[in-house]
């Protein structure tokens, strides 16, 4: 077991390598200048030069990357460009929100989606189920950022029930959540739905019956916690998504997250900005689905590692 | 017959498909006295399995529906019983044990918890009582170290051991009756021997009535005391097992004797009975058997022959024996 973990994190490494090679490249790739775009169109010629030069930019691409990997493996990602402000500590204020809304939607999307794939399940073609299957395609349809705002009009202008924005309180982080968790709902119920009603199908579910189980407990109990296995793939899945997704919900809701932070670095071409939080939110992605992982085989016996 | 414990009159059970209505179970009638071991015997899609069903009301429903008759469980109708009290006989009372071992375990959670949790249910004692009783159990059904049984998941077990495992659920709150759905098909010959005489064993320890449902006929003759036979979803003929052995009346049943290879016959061929089962949605008008008998008569193929009984508590559906119990032996 702890082998596997080793591994599993000793195998981070070369993902991350091409990670950053990737996002290196592309970067560099895609048209627009740091250096313009923080000195300005018609900024002179020599300023331009010297800022490059100051900035390792005039360096061969191979030579950059090579520079950024040493420095990286330090801990030292640079300064952003565009905030003069070192990388590393811009990440460590920002970053507690952004996990924080990830792992809050993913907990929302979970309980909500697992509860309502139990009750479409259980009353399969049945009225309940499919106004629950309507409304679960209606979440996975709707954008998360037109919510936001919808739930920004409604909660927070009309009915003034939360903040509509920033991110001081407990309070302001309900809509941010739930917008943000909105989206996997739908999926995470119709992903329950699907592995509940094939596991009542199944030849044990016939048995507890014959046991002369409740009803309950056969769905709770006996059903649920073989249903749960493939539903946990989703939720290391949706987490991942919820990650990314951050930037939207974060700009919407003027929070100082991380997935806001790598847009803007995008925007304005800040590159050690990008490669630093395209790094952290990979990293995160990964020990999240090692802890899915993980968590499989306390559902399920048959996992060995 | 003494101390009857079920009797199950009409018991007709369909199933409501896309491709139309099929009558999986129709009119079946049967006896069981205590301690009586029955073999309901026929081929597949013949409704031996839905009729053990339909006795726990364990038929999904959509799409299937017990439509009528009567199921009486010591004088009980259990097909008038609410679903808690119905809940409360399975498992209890009359208990099943299924086909396929290796999927009628839940796969997660331990044998010892889906031992106990049966006695827990239905004796209302303590998780460790139940767990004692269950070491015991275990011990009953002859699987050495039990306490370290207790602990395994179901995938840590053989196909025998899991079925032996089936066994001590079923038999975990001493029913009066225990339905087997083909215990033994899905195990491999020795294992099935060591399985029935393991079920006999426990039957005579636990006086347990036992409906066994085969189409294996070797099962039938180790262990049955009485055989129904069924075809197309109807009893065709009932009587003790030494009987119907020696002097079948169907000619289904004779059909399926017939077919078993006699260890002294030089064949080139199995025998066979000509022709298939009729699809369920095109059953013949007459008699169901009359489009694969031999003694075919006209009257076979316009009307259904009734369930008659004869002399030494037999029964058949056939026209050869109507009116004519002189026939018999």
């Amino acid at each position: 077991m702890s082998r596997y973990i080793i591994g599993r994190l000793i195998s981070i490494i070369p993902v991350l390598l091409i990670v950053s090679f990737l996002v290196f490249l592309m970067l560099h790739l895609i048209p627009g200048d740091p250096v313009k775009n923080m000195l300005g169109l018609h900024a002179p010629p020599e300023a331009v030069e010297e800022m490059t030069k100051r900035l390792g930019l005039d360096k061969p691409l191979h030579i950059q990357y090579l520079d950024f990997l040493k420095k990286a493996i330090k801990g030292d990602f640079g300064t952003s460009i565009r905030t003069k402000q070192p990388v590393i500590k811009e990440i460590k204020d920002r970053y507690p929100y952004t996990i924080k809304l990830a792992i809050g939607g993913t907990f929302f999307a979970t309980i909500v989606g697992v509860i309502l794939g139990i009750i479409s399940a259980v009353n399969q073609n049945k009225l309940w189920d499919n106004i629950l299957m309507v409304l679960s395609l209606l979440s996975v349809s709707t954008p998360s950022f037109f919510l936001a705002l919808l739930a920004i009009l409604v909660f927070s202008l009309y009915l003034g029930f939360f903040p509509s924005i920033g991110i001081q309180s407990t309070k302001h982080y309900i809509l941010p959540i739930l917008t943000l968790g909105a989206q996997s709902v739908g999926i995470m119920a119709r992903m329950t739905r699907s592995a509940m009603l094939d596991v009542l199908n199944q030849d044990y579910i016939r048995t507890s019956r014959a046991k002369g189980m409740s009803e309950k407990l056969i769905i709770y109990s006996h059903a649920l916690k073989n249903a749960l296995i493939p539903v946990l793939t989703v939720i290391g899945l949706r987490f991942g998504g919820l990650l990314a997704g951050s930037a939207l919900i974060e700009s919407v809701f003027g929070i100082r997250g991380i997935g806001r932070f790598m847009v803007d670095g995008v925007l304005t071409r800040d590159y050690p900005v990008v490669q630093a939080t395209v790094l952290l939110i990979a990293t995160t992605f990964i020990i999240i689905n090692l802890i899915v992982d993980l968590l499989y085989k306390i559902v399920d016996p048959r996992i060995k590692y | 017959m003494t101390d009857t414990i079920l009797k199950v009159r009409d018991l007709k059970t369909f199933f409501q498909v896309e491709e139309g209505l099929v009558v999986a179970v129709d009119g079946v009638d049967f006896d069981l006295s205590v301690k009586e071991t029955l073999a309901i015997v026929g081929e597949s899609g013949s409704g031996k399995s839905v009729t053990a069903l339909s006795i726990l009301r364990l038929i999904q429903e959509p799409p299937g529906k017990i439509s009528s008759g009567e199921i009486l469980y010591q004088g009980k109708d259990l097909l008038k019983l609410t679903n808690n009290a119905m809940r409360r006989i399975r498992g209890n009372e009359i208990s099943m044990i299924f086909q396929e071992p290796m999927s009628s375990l839940n796969p997660v959670f331990t044998v010892g918890r889906q031992i106990s949790e049966v006695m827990i249910v239905h004796e209302k004692i303590s998780k460790k009582e139940a767990e004692a009783r269950a070491i015991e159990l275990i011990k009953l059904v002859g699987i050495p170290n039990p306490e370290k049984c207790m602990k395994n998941y179901p995938h840590q077990l053989s196909g025998g051991m899991r079925q032996r495992i089936m066994i001590a659920i079923a038999l975990a709150c001493k029913p009066k009756i225990l339905i087997a759905d083909e215990p033994t098909t899905a195990l491999d010959v020795t294992i099935q021997s060591q399985i029935l005489k393991l079920m006999l064993d426990l039957k005579n320890k636990l006086d347990t009535a036992i409906i066994i449902i085969t189409h294996d006929l070797g099962v039938v003759a180790q262990l049955a005391e009485n055989i129904m036979i069924m075809y197309a979803g109807r009893a065709v003929e009932f009587g003790d097992a030494r009987s119907i052995f020696k002097i079948p009346l169907h000619p289904y049943t004779e059909g399926l004797l017939n077919s078993i290879p006699k260890i002294d016959e030089n064949l080139k061929r199995l025998k066979i009975i000509e022709g298939t089962v009729p699809s369920p949605f095109d059953l013949p008008k007459g008699c169901k058997f009359s489009t694969r008998c031999k003694y075919i008569m006209k009257v076979c193929r316009e009307k259904e022959p009734e369930y008659q009984s004869l002399k030494d508590n037999r029964k058949v559906r056939c026209w050869k024996y109507s009116g004519a119990e002189e026939n018999v032996g």
